[in-house]
């Protein structure tokens, strides 16, 4: 549906006016996206997942054509909308995807009718729909919005919850190809954020939309996706459903970023079918690896709290078992937070709020093989 | 702890009030003395004028009134008025809001030039912009008109007339417009007209249904606060105007005074008139801009507009903003410098060139008139800042943290001379003083209650600014810790205060330094300040010193706005 590939987007560093005499002169550019490729399946919503300043936005405007690529190539649905060996870039306001600002961006000047009938009338004398069909369009599309009962009011007048929603009315009305929503629910209260995160998944799947989503907060990502995309430094890192993105991270930065970890830095020692002992700080620990290990290369382990699990005795045919000793501890409400010194290593256990363990007491913990994430580090 | 801190305090207060039962505290003594000046700074001059205006020896009466009015050029009057206004504030409302739109949202060149000639209405007065102009359009010395005489074969310019004096004005107005816009173009969140670019909107469809219904009330707000600015202007008026008897409101009521007898009632009529059209501009002005402020979709986040490429118009563009900047910027300060070094008045040519000499500045540095003028203006200015920022530094501390009832009342006060035409303030402030036992008019006092007066709104707003800005809580901690009021205000307030009292502190002096409005109806000879000298010695016809003391001043200007900037002091052109 979207391809994009090989996309290069660079920025005159600092700001502009007098810093760009200052430094233009080294030709001071920052690679804001640093040759990204990627494809979005038809009916699929695609998550562009990153801390800030990681280019996500910046891939996002060159896709609605607000940004324009130094290279690569964009095209929707076999429409090649950019392309810079063959010099073409189709204006934003020609490509029609419909899009969702951060800010919204509703014009306070207009009622929320006219918000939403805005792309209809600006299409072209022979695209445009005749009056009766447009305002039935837009009916329809209040009606899937939940914003009919306000559509005369100024767009002003609206709860942040409702801004979003005619945000997303007005990308809706054209019937675009694609939508792009640029942090949408940034802007919102927890707890709003959180019922608009079903309601947008809700509508996204009963309309069968594709769209491309871009966000830094994780949660979301995971909980809305198809298919997430991390990028880093103008990067994309790794590419997955949210689920192998959160248990087969395929580095430290994802690993990091996605969740909370406790990373072991180790050395391959000897294999038994397809499983290696590791030696670490705190002990010899085995894994799985997908991939082969070297002995006496460099590896990083990635253990998530949730999969350390915590007994009083030491049960005999566990595999990585380990001793440690309980200093400090958190109640979470919905879970418990146990942090372990293991020899020296600092290790976080997320459990069950029963288990429940006195800070100062010796504890024996266990992390499952196959749980472990092993990241190489030499290569 | 903390309620044992809180006792002490409290006793602290107890003890302080058996201790003294008669005195009122010193905050009680400090707040209503500033109070009380404020109030017979703004109310008394016109309670003066109206009350001069409309009473006589034989009682109240509306003779003034019909002296003013019955004069058959009053129609006139009002229509050049209305004329010279509009065409003023519509010529900068167009050109400042070109500038500003091309300089936010396109990738024109040359934007450095924009704010050098932003700074034009500060540094140059409007008494040394007309003369410049006077220089530079007349019909007899103009150099545009002997440049192009040869050309076409007549002088097309002549500044003596209503379209001369909505040119100059209305140049001298567009960097003000141009400052607003950029202000309203900047707090506009670009995402508006992105979102419509991504409905399909073609650009052009985007400026007409998008960008300018949102920068409507801008657009409104600022002409009108620049037809509110004509209207009240009085250099290019008076000398311009005056000689072929163009008359507007300003104008009118200086020659008024100025024949014989002087007609204090008729001028007092046509100030009431003024001062009228003037509060009601204010006042539009300001609704509307409460208005457009439910325009601005709150994101907390700084824009990042992309400019917009202007692609093969951008060389014209490009070489319009030099045209701008060559005919606002060079041209008069050229001519103003080229006749400083002038034995005598002359159009350019060689033999001109060869006769240049530096003699004005040394005959301006050995002019007793000059260097008295001089020193009034620095005393003036220094005196008027200093006075203005300590008035208003208190009244900052009663309108934003004290809980007085009716401090909205101070604030009111300290702004009501916002709406007062210099011109007027000038005519109120002689009604008031030559009644004065005290001899006051006739002395510089007069000058430096006027100057008070009519920048007091200007130190409100740099003062309740940044007493805005001061968390209430470092005062209470003072309180606390058991510190007077007087002790809190002095050694926390007032050091916290200080950078935005020092910006106020230059603004205030840089405006000082070139009034001219108030100072002409309250000079008197041996106190004549920097413009008001100007002004004699243009209507003297010594050009050519006028011009060396003239370049002297803007030189004095440029240094305090530079000194301003180097200080970080927010010195700007606020608007009214």
């Amino acid at each position: 549906m979207l391809m994009v590939d090989n996309l290069v987007k660079t920025f005159n560093s600092g700001r502009r006016g007098r810093a760009k005499k200052a430094d233009g002169a080294q030709g001071g550019r920052v690679l804001a996206v640093n040759d990204i490729s990627f494809r979005v399946k038809e009916g699929e919503l695609f998550t562009l997942l990153g801390p800030s300043g990681c280019g996500k936005t910046t891939t996002l405007r060159s896709v609605a054509g607000l940004e324009s690529p130094d290279r690569g190539s964009i095209s929707v649905g076999g429409n090649v909308l950019f392309a810079d060996d063959q010099r073409i870039n189709v204006p934003a306001n020609r490509r029609k995807l419909g899009m969702v600002f951060q800010s919204y961006a509703i014009w306070p000047h207009m009622t929320v009718y006219k918000n939403v009938s805005f792309p209809l009338e600006v299409a072209s004398r022979k695209e445009r729909l005749p009056k009766q069909e447009m305002k039935e369009r837009v009916a329809q599309v209040l009606e899937v919005t939940q914003l009919a009962h306000l559509a005369d009011r100024p767009a002003t007048n609206l709860s942040g919850g409702q801004q979003q929603r005619l945000a997303f009315a007005r990308a809706l009305v054209g019937r675009p190809a694609l939508m792009l929503l640029d942090e949408p629910l940034s802007n919102l209260d927890a707890k709003l954020r959180e019922s608009m995160r079903y309601e947008l998944k809700r509508l996204q799947r009963e309309l069968g939309l594709t769209s491309v989503y871009v966000t830094h907060d994780q949660t979301e990502a995971l909980a809305l996706s198809n298919t997430v995309a991390v990028m880093c430094d103008g990067k994309i890192v790794q590419v997955g459903r949210p689920r192998e993105i959160y248990e087969r991270p395929n580095c430290h930065f994802v690993a990091d970023f996605i969740g909370t970890s406790n990373f072991v830095s180790g050395t391959v020692g000897e294999s038994r079918h397809g499983e290696y002992r590791v030696e670490t700080q705190m002990g010899p620990i085995w894994v799985s690896s997908s991939i082969d290990l070297a002995v006496d290369s460099n590896v990083l382990l990635s253990i998530r709290p949730e999969h350390v699990s915590l007994s009083r005795e030491s049960q005999p045919d566990e595999t990585n078992q380990l001793l440690g000793k309980v200093t400090n501890r958190a109640f979470l409400g919905d879970s418990v937070d146990h942090i372990l010194d293991a020899r020296g290593l600092s290790i976080r256990n997320r459990s069950n709020p029963k288990i429940s363990i006195e800070p100062g007491a010796e504890i024996y913990f266990s992390v499952p093989v196959d749980k472990i994430v092993v990241i190489p580090l030499d290569s | 702890m903390m309620q044992r801190a809180r006792d002490a305090v409290i006793s602290m207060q107890g003890s302080g009030r058996r201790r003294l039962p008669m005195l009122p505290s010193a905050q009680t003594m400090i707040t209503g003395g500033v109070v009380v000046i404020i109030g017979y700074l703004a109310l008394v001059p016109l309670f003066y004028l109206l009350w001069g205006t409309f009473f006589d020896e034989a009682g109240l009466t509306l003779g003034a009134f019909g002296r003013a009015y019955s004069d058959h050029g009053i129609g006139t009057l009002f229509s050049n008025s209305l004329r010279f206004a509009g065409g003023a504030a519509l010529l900068s409302l167009v050109v400042g809001t070109g500038l500003a739109y091309l300089n936010v949202r396109t990738d024109v060149p040359f934007k450095a030039l924009f704010f050098a000639a932003s700074m034009i209405p500060l540094v140059i007065p409007g008494i040394l912009y007309t003369i410049a102009w006077i220089f530079l359009a007349s019909a007899e010395i103009g150099l545009l008109n002997k440049l192009v005489e040869p050309v076409i074969g007549t002088q097309p310019f002549n500044v003596f007339s209503i379209w001369g004096m909505i040119w100059v004005e209305g140049l001298h107005l567009s960097p003000i417009v141009f400052l607003l816009m950029v202000a309203a173009f900047r707090s506009m969140d670009p995402s508006l007209e992105e979102s419509a670019l991504m409905s399909g909107a073609g650009k052009l469809t985007v400026f007409r249904r998008i960008t300018v219904p949102l920068v409507r009330p801008a657009v409104v707000a600022s002409i009108l606060i620049m037809v509110v600015r004509s209207i009240e202007s009085f250099e290019v008026p008076a000398l311009l105007g005056l000689q072929d008897g163009i008359y507007v409101f300003t104008s009118r009521i200086y020659y008024t005074l100025r024949s014989y007898p002087p007609d204090f009632g008729a001028a007092g009529a046509l100030a009431i008139t003024l001062l009228a059209i003037a509060v009601v501009g204010v006042f539009v002005s300001q609704r509307l801009g409460s208005r457009g402020k439910s325009f601005q979709t709150v994101t907390g986040k700084g824009f990042r507009p992309r400019p917009m490429a202007l692609g093969k118009w951008r060389p014209v563009a490009g070489a319009g903003i030099m045209l701008y900047f060559l005919v606002t910027v060079i041209a008069p300060l050229t001519v103003l410098l080229y006749t400083s070094l002038l034995r005598f008045y002359a159009t350019p040519s060689l033999a001109v060139f060869k006769t240049m000499t530096l003699n004005n500045y040394v005959e301006v540095f050995h002019m007793d008139s000059a260097l008295r003028a001089l020193r009034n203006s620095f005393v003036l200015g220094i005196g008027a800042a200093t006075i203005v920022m300590l008035l208003t530094a208190v009244a900052a501390w009663i309108v934003v943290r004290s809980k007085v009832r009716g401090r909205g009342i101070v604030d009111q006060l300290a702004f009501t001379p916002l709406v007062i035409p210099g011109i007027v303030l000038g005519l109120a402030l002689s009604f008031v003083y030559l009644r004065f036992p005290v001899p006051v008019y006739g002395t510089l006092l007069i000058l430096l209650i006027a100057y008070i007066t009519r920048y007091m709104p200007y130190g409100m707003r740099y003062a309740s600014t940044s007493m805005h800005q001061i968390s209430s809580e470092l005062e209470e901690s003072a309180q606390v810790c058991a510190a007077s009021w007087w002790q809190s205000f002095r050694r926390v307030v007032v050091p916290l205060l200080t950078p935005g009292l020092v910006g106020g502190w230059i603004y205030i002096m840089v405006v000082s330094f070139r009034e001219l409005s108030s100072s002409i109806l309250l000079y008197s000879p041996g106190n004549e300040v920097l413009s008001i000298l100007i002004w004699e010695q243009y209507e003297n016809g010594q050009f050519t010193e006028l011009a060396a003391l003239g370049v002297l001043m803007v030189l004095a200007l440029v240094v305090m706005v530079v000194v301003a900037y180097r200080l970080g002091a927010k010195v700007g052109l606020r608007s009214e």
